[in-house]
């Protein structure tokens, strides 16, 4: 070959080769959003609080208002974490339309207290949410926590289809342009999660971490297949002010969905906890699972997201009955 | 001089058929996961098409459509029970929106439709139950997913064969279908409706008997009441595995796992034993020298328990994840013993 014809091929097909990109790159859309909105790249802001640090409180008891209640006392009380003119939102467990009883959601007790706590100190709005898996009128309102949140003045806000912005997580692989329920939290300053414990046949638990699956939406199931991966990147994308985690009873088998009373274990205890690896790290423990057997949670100690050691946090404990 | 032009060299064919093999080899490669695609990714990615008719759509939740009320359960509501929501139906493409981390389990025991509906007692809004109907596609399917989630504490229901109830719920088999009624509450009343109901629907089901003789290949003694289970997909992690049936034995206060399939042919067992086997030493296992009882039988040594391998005529068996070499033997002795008894001849 000469070498006219060698650099008159080679300029050939380095124009085709950029035409073939430039075209693909102009055309490219993201497949999952509705929507033209380009994602941000800081979907959402840190709402922990610094001054706080990592602190954790373990309190046992039935009840849930007593226990939730002790535990905010034994951190210094919730004004230490929500102030004056704070517009609180509580990221609940709604995910399935099934009763309080079975204990697959978020108990609406302890939606009820929480709310109660906020606005005792001095928070101006609570607003409750979640992008349940079935329904959301029927999730919200079989739960029971629609009427609780109302009774105890929270707004319940749906997932309607304009509240999910894309959102991209930089340092993550799989929140890439992907719709998370975004629109609650406008002006929103402090967020707690609160969730059940539970067994999960994927994840091998469901506690606050994996809570936040809940802010997705598209179909989202397609991260079952690498549920570990998704939970470190939701813990990596929402940085609250606290995690509430209920183990009052815990779903100890045929999670997440449960259904018989004999999947739940009476464990009668609270966590409060400003970081949510320690707390999901001590609900290992009441379902009787090993930190091998829960790599999100190994995962995210190791990003740097908290501490899988949750006695180093030296957690207050107390009791009430 | 044209390159196309020259005589091609031993060098050159070498490495183009080289670079065939490599690509016949990826296309396997490619083939072999393919066939062993996970269903619920299947599921999740696949676009979107038409719902069929009295589905619900992914994504908008909507409820099914007044007119498919005439597919629900209602015909079989005893009298003082009444419809507290609509008929809702999920495909394999939907699935995962009414069960979430569960669906994995249906769909890899071949899972065909779920249909649902919320029942009340009448003027009592708080105590309703929602009943479950998945159509399994077949029987034995069905008892897979029944009995993998089966509660131990739970009592035994006389409805059909394969039947239990909690203090709030019921699960049964009839025929293709796997039936759960989830109550709200523990309420004696709604329990009696929910019962009064599966009666009505196994009725007029007509399952038949439902006999699965696999279960029967299991010695009795020792075994832990209704611990009897079906993997119909990769038990024990292993993808050759398929169809197969477990025990739970008690032995020193301790349970003990003990597993059979059948197979077609004779050497189709042994030849699955032996894969088995291979798959525990390339994860880590031990050969380890089993009883003189047991001779020809294999035992692993994995991450501090004792794996039995076996088979015997066309079926392949054995014990899996027991905490003892002692307890593995002696149940794996017991299996094989009853396993002669019931279909005569030798261990492979």
């Amino acid at each position: 070959m000469r070498r006219r014809d060698f650099m008159r091929r080679l300029v050939k097909a380095t124009a085709a080769a950029a035409v073939a990109s430039g075209a693909a790159f102009a055309l490219h859309k993201p497949a999952r959003m509705a929507g033209p909105t380009r994602a941000q790249a800081r979907p959402l802001p840190d709402f922990s609080v610094e001054s706080a640090g990592r602190r954790m409180a373990i309190v046992t008891g039935p009840d849930r208002a007593k226990t939730v209640q002790r535990a905010f006392a034994a951190l210094g009380g919730i004004e230490k974490f929500i102030g004056r003119g704070n517009r609180v939102l509580l990221k609940v467990n709604a995910a399935f339309a099934l009763p309080p009883a079975l204990g697959a959601t978020t108990h609406p007790e302890l939606v009820a207290e929480v709310t109660r706590l906020c606005y005792q100190a001095g928070a101006t709005a609570v607003i409750v949410t979640d992008n349940p898996i079935n329904d959301p009128q029927s999730c919200f309102r079989l739960t029971g926590i629609a009427r609780a949140a109302e009774a105890a003045g929270a707004r319940v806000v749906m997932p309607t289809e304009s509240l999910f912005k894309p959102a991209t997580l930089l340092e993550g692989r799989l929140i890439h342009d992907w719709p998370v329920l975004i629109g609650p939290f406008d002006g929103v300053t402090k967020l707690i999660g609160i969730a059940p414990v539970k067994d999960h046949n994927r994840s091998g638990a469901s506690m606050t971490m994996k809570n936040w699956y809940g802010l997705l939406g598209g179909a989202r199931n397609v991260f079952h297949q690498d549920i570990h991966t998704i939970i470190l990147e939701l813990a990596m994308l929402v940085r609250p002010t606290l995690v509430i985690l209920d183990g009052t009873t815990t779903m100890v088998t045929n999670g997440p969905t449960g259904g018989s009373l004999d999947d739940l274990k009476q464990t009668n205890t609270m966590i409060v906890s400003t970081d949510q690896v320690a707390a999901d790290a001590f609900g290992a423990t009441l379902l009787g699972k090993r930190l091998s057997d829960l790599p999100f949670i190994v995962r995210a100690a190791a990003a740097g997201l908290g501490t899988a050691d949750f006695e180093s946090l030296k957690p207050a404990r107390d009791s009430v009955m | 001089m044209n390159v196309f032009q020259r005589q091609r060299t031993c060098t050159e064919t070498a490495i183009g058929l080289g670079i065939l093999l490599c690509l016949a080899a990826i296309v396997v490669v490619v083939l072999l996961a393919q066939r062993n695609f996970n269903p619920a990714v299947r599921v999740a990615t696949r676009s979107w098409s038409a719902p069929a008719p009295g589905l619900t759509v992914p994504g908008e939740r909507q409820r099914a459509q007044p007119g498919s009320a005439q597919v629900g359960f209602t015909a079989y509501a005893p009298a003082g029970v009444v419809e507290f929501g609509p008929v809702e139906e999920f495909d394999e493409d939907t699935l995962s929106d009414k069960i979430n981390g569960k669906a994995d389990l249906y769909l890899t025991s071949g899972f065909r439709r779920l249909r649902c509906q919320r029942f009340a007692l009448a003027g009592g809004e708080d105590e309703w139950f929602e009943w479950f109907v998945y159509d399994m596609g077949t029987m034995p399917q069905a008892f897979a997913v029944y009995s993998i989630q089966r509660r131990p504490e739970a009592k035994p229901v006389e409805l059909t064969e394969f039947a239990y109830a909690t203090r709030n719920a019921l699960y049964f088999v009839c025929g293709q279908f796997y039936v759960e009624a989830v109550a709200a509450t523990p309420s004696a009343k709604l329990m009696e409706a929910v019962v009064a109901m599966a009666r009505n629907y196994v009725a007029a089901i007509k399952p038949g008997r439902m006999h699965l003789a696999e279960l029967e290949l299991f010695p009795a003694e020792d075994m832990v009441p209704y611990s009897q289970t079906l993997q119909i997909a990769t038990a024990f992690g292993f993808d050759g595995f398929n169809n197969i049936f477990t025990a739970k034995y008690n032995a020193d206060g301790k349970q003990v796992l003990a597993y059979i399939t059948v197979l077609a042919e004779p050497q189709q067992a042994a030849t699955l034993a032996q894969d088995y086997y291979r798959f525990l030493i390339a994860n880590g296992g031990r050969d380890v020298a089993s009883a003189d009882a047991l001779s020809g039988v294999k035992m692993v040594s994995l991450l501090d328990s004792y794996e039995v391998v076996l088979s015997h005529g066309n079926i392949v068996g054995g014990v899996h994840a027991a905490q003892s070499k002692e307890v593995a033997e002696r149940v794996a002795l017991k299996l094989l013993k009853h396993l002669a008894s019931k279909t005569g001849g030798q261990p492979n």
